[in-house]
């Protein structure tokens, strides 16, 4: 078995293409994997096995009859619940959307299928992805894999929980404030926001829709790199998606890094509530970079204290917005009352969690009249001083570090009754949403286990100018070179 | 902290066709408020002749071509619907006799 889960995406994908492995065998050992397994986890909202064993039967039919079935043949992946994907129920981690089964299939859903990837299922999420710890859910929390009483981190925590113990080799997952990063940082994995428009968000349940990108979620950076190749590229049905050529993004990984500038804002580094481990492990992935061939510059971003106060008002206003369609009239779960606005009432007051709910009010708050040009329109405009601070900063580095976590967990519960502590959780990840850039976290070490932390893992962020994801994917393909901390096995699904 | 009374939250639940029971809009009041104080930070920056954000490089969007699109079957669109009378969506009265 450990030959199948150990391998990379794209090794997989290798074998089934030489007709060396078969789609089958490979379906069948992770499914095999998940029943021993994912119980401990709950990293799937819904596992579909019996449609994973016809796909990759029809895989291995196309090897069979000499064609190519494409860069992830036969390749395992786990999709988070907000891709929208035909015929099978598709909920958003919300009760809103129960026994939704839609009609058809999402960008990233048909360009996976196209280079032969096999779906195993959805991964569990925060509702709505609005949340950094996976607890926002009408279901069981995902579980932490290096500690089961810990998250995962969020939203797309089922997603970085599954590929990190190796129920699938990559997941997709999306990120709107650093959905797919943070958990990627607490689980030890690869997690890669492309630039905003990359990527299409056709068959992507909006949350914010100036901020959302979908990416990968691998347990190293060539395969970040493969996933990102498929799904990227122009689609007519975004009309945010960018049309500009798609580069080899594996080949991008074996560009030297010698002269490479990594720009430092060490105000941001000195940030209170930074973990003086996360600290630590920061300063020697730097020296990684270092010792690599980088050099490391000091920048300054002036509004990097601005990001979370603005965040919070644009998403929430889009997501207000956004989920204003859900009235349980046209799809999802409806609870019938004698009158239209009592059932609209009932049926988003009984299938929003309370996190949404807090959200869509915040949001309708600075939406509303009086208020508009005090929240949102000032947001807008700090908004465009934090771009600005970004493209000062790259006139003199190519790549901005800092950790992607300030913390590298928390237990399950822990954080959930004070909603402000879970967003200022957020403050390393949500400048690149906020700017449209590509950003990547990968594995950069361990915290050290005390008598009240486990030994968890920590993130090592970098950030990019706008279609930098080359520049990116070099430099974590450098520090990955000269680490092994993608190589460990999460202890609580050793087994 | 800022002020959000229970009453500011019934309105805004009222305007996102929310229905709160008392001890929740108690617990959202008290967190909103909390936000929102945390966002007044905002009134802070100097924000004079700063344009509204808008992406570096906007989107082109040219004409697409005059021709019909895929689309959902009416069988489709009625099987998404959670309530349905005939080949109609069913909809709740909404108009007083």
């Amino acid at each position: 078995m450990s030959q199948v889960i150990d391998a990379t995406a794209r090794e997989l994908a290798a074998q089934v293409r030489s007709g060396a492995r078969s789609a089958a065998e490979i379906a069948a050992t992770f499914l095999e994997r998940n029943d021993a397994v994912a119980s401990r986890l709950h990293a799937w909202s819904r596992r579909d096995d019996d449609r994973a064993r016809h796909r990759a039967a029809a895989i291995d039919a196309e090897v069979a009859a000499g064609r190519d079935p494409g860069p992830l043949a036969g390749v395992p992946v786990g999709l988070k619940d907000n891709f929208v994907t035909a015929g099978v129920e598709t909920c958003c981690g919300s009760r809103i959307l129960a026994g939704w089964i839609p009609p058809y299939d999402g960008a990233h859903v048909q360009r996976l299928a196209e280079a032969g990837a096999v779906s195993l299922g959805k991964c569990a999420m925060d509702e709505f992805a609005m949340g950094s710890s996976n607890e926002n859910t009408p279901d069981e929390p995902v579980r932490n894999p290096w500690a089961l009483d810990f998250v995962p981190g969020g939203s797309s925590g089922g997603s970085a929980a599954a590929v990190a113990a190796r129920l699938v080799p990559f997941a997709l997952g999306t990120d709107t404030g650093g959905s797919i990063r943070q958990p990627a940082s607490m689980c030890g994995i690869v997690g890669l926001k492309p630039t905003y428009g990359r990527v299409s968000r056709y068959g992507m349940i909006a949350f914010g829709s100036s901020l959302d990108q979908a990416g990968p979620l691998t347990r190293n950076v060539r395969d970040a790199a493969a996933v990102l190749g498929v799904l990227a590229g122009h689609d007519p049905r975004d009309s945010t998606c960018l049309d500009e050529p798609v580069p080899d993004y594996v080949a991008a990984c074996d560009a030297t890094i010698a002269g490479a500038r990594i720009g430092v804002d060490r105000s941001v580094i000195d940030h209170d509530g930074l973990d003086d481990d996360v600290r630590a492990a920061f300063e020697t992935s730097l020296a990684v970079l270092r010792d690599a061939g980088a050099q490391i510059v000091d920048i300054t971003l002036p509004h990097f204290a601005h990001a979370i106060a603005t965040y919070y008002v644009l998403a929430t206003a889009e997501a207000a917005s956004n989920l204003s369609r859900y009235d349980g009239l046209r799809y999802g779960a409806q609870q019938t009352r004698p009158g239209l606005r009592q059932t609209y009432e009932a049926t988003r007051e009984h299938g929003f969690g309370d996190e949404v709910k807090r959200r869509i009010m915040l949001g309708t708050f600075v939406l509303r009249e009086g208020s508009f040009a005090r929240y949102y329109g000032r947001a807008q405009k700090v908004r465009t001083l934090i771009a600005r601070d970004y493209a000062a900063a790259f006139a003199s580095c190519d790549a901005i570090a800092s950790p992607t976590s300030p913390v590298a967990g928390w237990r399950i519960g822990e954080k959930q009754a004070d909603p402000m502590a879970m967003y200022l959780s957020d403050v390393f990840t949500i400048g690149a949403n906020l700017a449209g850039l590509p950003a990547i976290s990968i594995p950069g070490g361990f915290c050290r286990a005390t008598e009240t932390m486990p030994r968890l893992p920590i993130g090592f962020q970098l950030l990019a100018p706008r279609l930098g994801e080359p520049t990116l994917l070099a430099l974590a393909a450098a520090h990955e070179a000269a680490t092994a901390w993608h190589e460990q096995m999460p202890t609580q699904v050793q087994s | 902290m800022s002020d959000v009374t229970e009453q500011e939250c019934e309105e805004l639940a009222a305007l996102a066709r929310l229905s709160l029971t008392g001890p929740q809009a108690r617990a959202f009041a008290k967190q909103i408020g909390q936000i929102v104080g945390y966002i007044e930070q905002l009134a802070e920056v100097d924000v004079r002749d700063v344009p509204e954000y808008a992406p570096d490089a906007p989107v082109a969007t040219p004409l697409r071509p005059d021709i019909p699109g895929s689309r959902l079957t009416r069988a489709q669109v009625l099987a998404q619907a959670p309530v349905t009378r005939g080949e109609h969506v069913a909809v709740p009265k909404f108009k007083e006799d």
